[in-house]
Protein backbone atom coordinates (compact mmCIF):
# COMPACT_ATOMS: atom_id res chain seq x y z
CA UNK A 1 0.00 0.00 0.00
CA UNK A 2 2.76 2.22 1.18
CA UNK A 3 4.53 1.73 -2.19
CA UNK A 4 1.35 2.22 -4.62
CA UNK A 5 1.04 5.63 -2.61
CA UNK A 6 4.16 6.38 -3.35
CA UNK A 7 4.07 6.05 -6.86
CA UNK A 8 1.10 8.34 -7.27
CA UNK A 9 1.40 11.28 -9.08
CA UNK A 10 0.25 13.78 -7.25
CA UNK A 11 -1.17 17.34 -8.67
CA UNK A 12 -0.34 18.20 -12.18
CA UNK A 13 2.18 20.77 -12.22
CA UNK A 14 2.79 22.98 -15.71
CA UNK A 15 6.43 20.64 -16.01
CA UNK A 16 4.33 17.70 -15.76
CA UNK A 17 2.21 19.39 -18.24
CA UNK A 18 4.56 20.42 -20.52
CA UNK A 19 5.30 16.79 -21.16
CA UNK A 20 2.71 15.95 -23.05
CA UNK A 21 2.73 16.88 -26.64
CA UNK A 22 -0.44 18.20 -28.02
CA UNK A 23 -2.37 17.48 -31.24
CA UNK A 24 -2.68 20.24 -33.78
CA UNK A 25 -5.92 21.34 -32.26
CA UNK A 26 -4.44 21.61 -28.91
CA UNK A 27 -1.64 23.88 -30.26
CA UNK A 28 -4.17 26.20 -31.73
CA UNK A 29 -6.24 26.22 -28.53
CA UNK A 30 -3.31 26.78 -26.35
CA UNK A 31 -2.14 29.75 -28.57
CA UNK A 32 -5.23 31.28 -28.49
CA UNK A 33 -4.86 31.94 -24.73
CA UNK A 34 -1.35 32.74 -25.22
CA UNK A 35 -2.70 35.30 -27.89
CA UNK A 36 -5.61 36.09 -25.86
CA UNK A 37 -3.25 36.99 -22.73
CA UNK A 38 -0.48 38.72 -24.69
CA UNK A 39 -3.24 41.60 -26.28
CA UNK A 40 -4.98 42.45 -22.88
CA UNK A 41 -1.15 42.53 -21.72
CA UNK A 42 -0.30 45.25 -24.19
CA UNK A 43 -3.16 47.15 -24.28
CA UNK A 44 -1.74 49.99 -22.41
CA UNK A 45 0.61 49.93 -25.08
CA UNK A 46 -2.08 50.12 -28.05
CA UNK A 47 -4.17 52.79 -26.46
CA UNK A 48 -1.02 55.00 -26.29
CA UNK A 49 0.09 54.44 -29.73
CA UNK A 50 -3.62 54.78 -30.87
CA UNK A 51 -3.84 57.92 -28.62
CA UNK A 52 -1.11 59.77 -29.80
CA UNK A 53 -1.69 58.56 -33.85
CA UNK A 54 -4.91 60.42 -32.93
CA UNK A 55 -4.52 63.35 -30.74
CA UNK A 56 -2.19 65.89 -32.95
CA UNK A 57 0.44 66.39 -35.19
CA UNK A 58 2.89 66.83 -32.72
CA UNK A 59 1.35 63.49 -30.75
CA UNK A 60 1.76 61.93 -34.17
CA UNK A 61 4.76 62.72 -34.50
CA UNK A 62 5.55 60.69 -31.01
CA UNK A 63 3.65 57.91 -32.71
CA UNK A 64 6.15 57.68 -35.54
CA UNK A 65 9.63 58.47 -33.99
CA UNK A 66 8.83 55.14 -31.79
CA UNK A 67 9.24 52.88 -34.90
CA UNK A 68 11.48 55.05 -36.58
CA UNK A 69 14.03 55.92 -33.21
CA UNK A 70 12.16 53.79 -30.37
CA UNK A 71 10.79 54.63 -27.44
CA UNK A 72 13.56 55.72 -24.60
CA UNK A 73 15.78 52.39 -23.75
CA UNK A 74 13.92 50.61 -26.05
CA UNK A 75 15.18 50.77 -30.03
CA UNK A 76 12.77 51.10 -33.51
CA UNK A 77 13.77 47.30 -34.01
CA UNK A 78 12.10 46.51 -30.36
CA UNK A 79 9.24 48.44 -30.87
CA UNK A 80 8.95 46.98 -34.34
CA UNK A 81 9.40 42.94 -32.95
CA UNK A 82 6.50 43.87 -29.90
CA UNK A 83 4.00 45.22 -32.25
CA UNK A 84 4.70 41.93 -34.51
CA UNK A 85 4.02 40.06 -31.68
CA UNK A 86 0.91 41.93 -31.51
CA UNK A 87 0.26 41.16 -35.10
CA UNK A 88 0.10 37.75 -34.80
CA UNK A 89 -1.58 37.30 -31.78
CA UNK A 90 -4.31 39.72 -33.71
CA UNK A 91 -4.18 37.17 -36.52
CA UNK A 92 -4.22 34.14 -34.64
CA UNK A 93 -6.63 34.81 -31.80
CA UNK A 94 -9.12 36.59 -34.82
CA UNK A 95 -8.95 33.09 -37.15
CA UNK A 96 -9.28 30.38 -34.07
CA UNK A 97 -11.99 33.00 -33.38
CA UNK A 98 -13.51 32.52 -36.29
CA UNK A 99 -13.06 29.11 -36.32
CA UNK A 100 -14.64 28.28 -33.09
CA UNK A 101 -17.76 30.25 -34.74
CA UNK A 102 -17.55 28.10 -37.41
CA UNK A 103 -17.33 25.07 -35.62
CA UNK A 104 -20.35 26.20 -33.87
CA UNK A 105 -22.49 26.64 -37.48
CA UNK A 106 -21.84 23.92 -38.94
CA UNK A 107 -21.29 21.06 -35.88
CA UNK A 108 -17.79 20.32 -37.67
CA UNK A 109 -16.06 19.07 -34.34
CA UNK A 110 -14.50 16.02 -35.18
CA UNK A 111 -11.02 14.91 -34.93
CA UNK A 112 -10.30 15.14 -38.63
CA UNK A 113 -12.01 18.62 -38.72
CA UNK A 114 -10.55 19.70 -35.98
CA UNK A 115 -6.96 18.93 -37.51
CA UNK A 116 -7.68 20.46 -40.98
CA UNK A 117 -8.81 23.48 -39.41
CA UNK A 118 -6.45 23.61 -36.69
CA UNK A 119 -3.77 23.57 -39.99
CA UNK A 120 -5.17 26.36 -41.57
CA UNK A 121 -5.52 28.54 -38.45
CA UNK A 122 -1.78 28.57 -37.86
CA UNK A 123 -1.28 28.40 -41.53
CA UNK A 124 -3.20 31.18 -42.64
CA UNK A 125 -2.01 32.94 -39.43
CA UNK A 126 1.53 32.51 -39.81
CA UNK A 127 1.65 33.24 -43.49
CA UNK A 128 -0.06 36.65 -42.61
CA UNK A 129 2.05 37.52 -40.01
CA UNK A 130 5.17 37.49 -42.32
CA UNK A 131 3.57 39.21 -44.75
CA UNK A 132 2.54 42.32 -42.68
CA UNK A 133 6.30 41.85 -40.85
CA UNK A 134 7.88 42.13 -44.32
CA UNK A 135 5.94 45.34 -44.85
CA UNK A 136 6.47 46.28 -40.91
CA UNK A 137 10.50 45.76 -41.34
CA UNK A 138 10.00 47.61 -44.36
CA UNK A 139 10.79 44.70 -46.89
CA UNK A 140 8.56 46.05 -49.43
CA UNK B 1 -31.74 13.81 -22.07
CA UNK B 2 -30.40 10.85 -23.70
CA UNK B 3 -27.52 9.35 -22.17
CA UNK B 4 -23.85 11.81 -22.23
CA UNK B 5 -21.74 9.69 -19.53
CA UNK B 6 -19.73 6.49 -19.70
CA UNK B 7 -18.57 5.92 -22.96
CA UNK B 8 -21.16 8.32 -24.59
CA UNK B 9 -19.77 11.18 -22.79
CA UNK B 10 -19.47 14.09 -25.62
CA UNK B 11 -16.13 15.52 -25.03
CA UNK B 12 -16.42 19.29 -26.37
CA UNK B 13 -15.22 20.91 -23.20
CA UNK B 14 -16.25 23.41 -20.29
CA UNK B 15 -19.89 24.62 -20.15
CA UNK B 16 -20.71 27.19 -18.47
CA UNK B 17 -24.31 27.67 -20.30
CA UNK B 18 -25.87 29.65 -22.97
CA UNK B 19 -26.06 32.90 -21.84
CA UNK B 20 -21.72 33.46 -21.25
CA UNK B 21 -21.51 31.22 -24.71
CA UNK B 22 -23.79 33.64 -26.37
CA UNK B 23 -22.32 36.73 -25.63
CA UNK B 24 -18.85 35.90 -26.26
CA UNK B 25 -19.93 35.14 -29.51
CA UNK B 26 -22.18 38.07 -29.86
CA UNK B 27 -19.23 40.43 -28.55
CA UNK B 28 -16.23 38.49 -30.86
CA UNK B 29 -18.68 38.65 -34.09
CA UNK B 30 -19.00 42.41 -33.53
CA UNK B 31 -15.24 42.35 -33.41
CA UNK B 32 -14.50 40.85 -36.70
CA UNK B 33 -17.13 42.67 -38.37
CA UNK B 34 -15.27 46.05 -36.89
CA UNK B 35 -12.10 44.55 -38.19
CA UNK B 36 -13.57 44.14 -41.35
CA UNK B 37 -15.03 47.31 -41.72
CA UNK B 38 -11.36 48.99 -40.99
CA UNK B 39 -9.64 46.77 -43.49
CA UNK B 40 -12.49 48.05 -46.29
CA UNK B 41 -11.71 51.46 -45.38
CA UNK B 42 -8.58 51.47 -45.37
CA UNK B 43 -7.96 49.24 -48.47
CA UNK B 44 -10.21 51.59 -50.60
CA UNK B 45 -9.78 55.30 -48.95
CA UNK B 46 -11.70 56.95 -52.34
CA UNK B 47 -14.80 54.36 -52.27
CA UNK B 48 -15.11 55.27 -48.15
CA UNK B 49 -14.94 58.52 -48.40
CA UNK B 50 -17.98 59.22 -50.47
CA UNK B 51 -20.01 57.39 -47.54
CA UNK B 52 -17.66 58.83 -44.83
CA UNK B 53 -16.91 62.33 -46.06
CA UNK B 54 -13.62 63.88 -45.81
CA UNK B 55 -12.06 62.76 -43.29
CA UNK B 56 -10.12 59.76 -44.98
CA UNK B 57 -9.60 61.33 -48.58
CA UNK B 58 -7.22 64.15 -46.73
CA UNK B 59 -5.34 60.99 -44.97
CA UNK B 60 -5.18 59.27 -48.69
CA UNK B 61 -4.25 62.44 -50.44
Amino acid sequence: MAEVTKQRPGTMRLVDAVKYRLPLAGVVSILHRVSGLLMFALLPFVIWLFDNSLQSEISYETFTSAFLAGIGFLPAWGVKLVVLALIWAFLHHAIAGVRHVWMDMTHSVSLVQGRSSAIVTLASSAVLTVLLGAKLFGVY
Amino acid sequence: MSVNYGSKRVVVGAGYGMRDWLSQRATAVLMALFTLILLVSCCCPARWAMTAGRASSRRSG
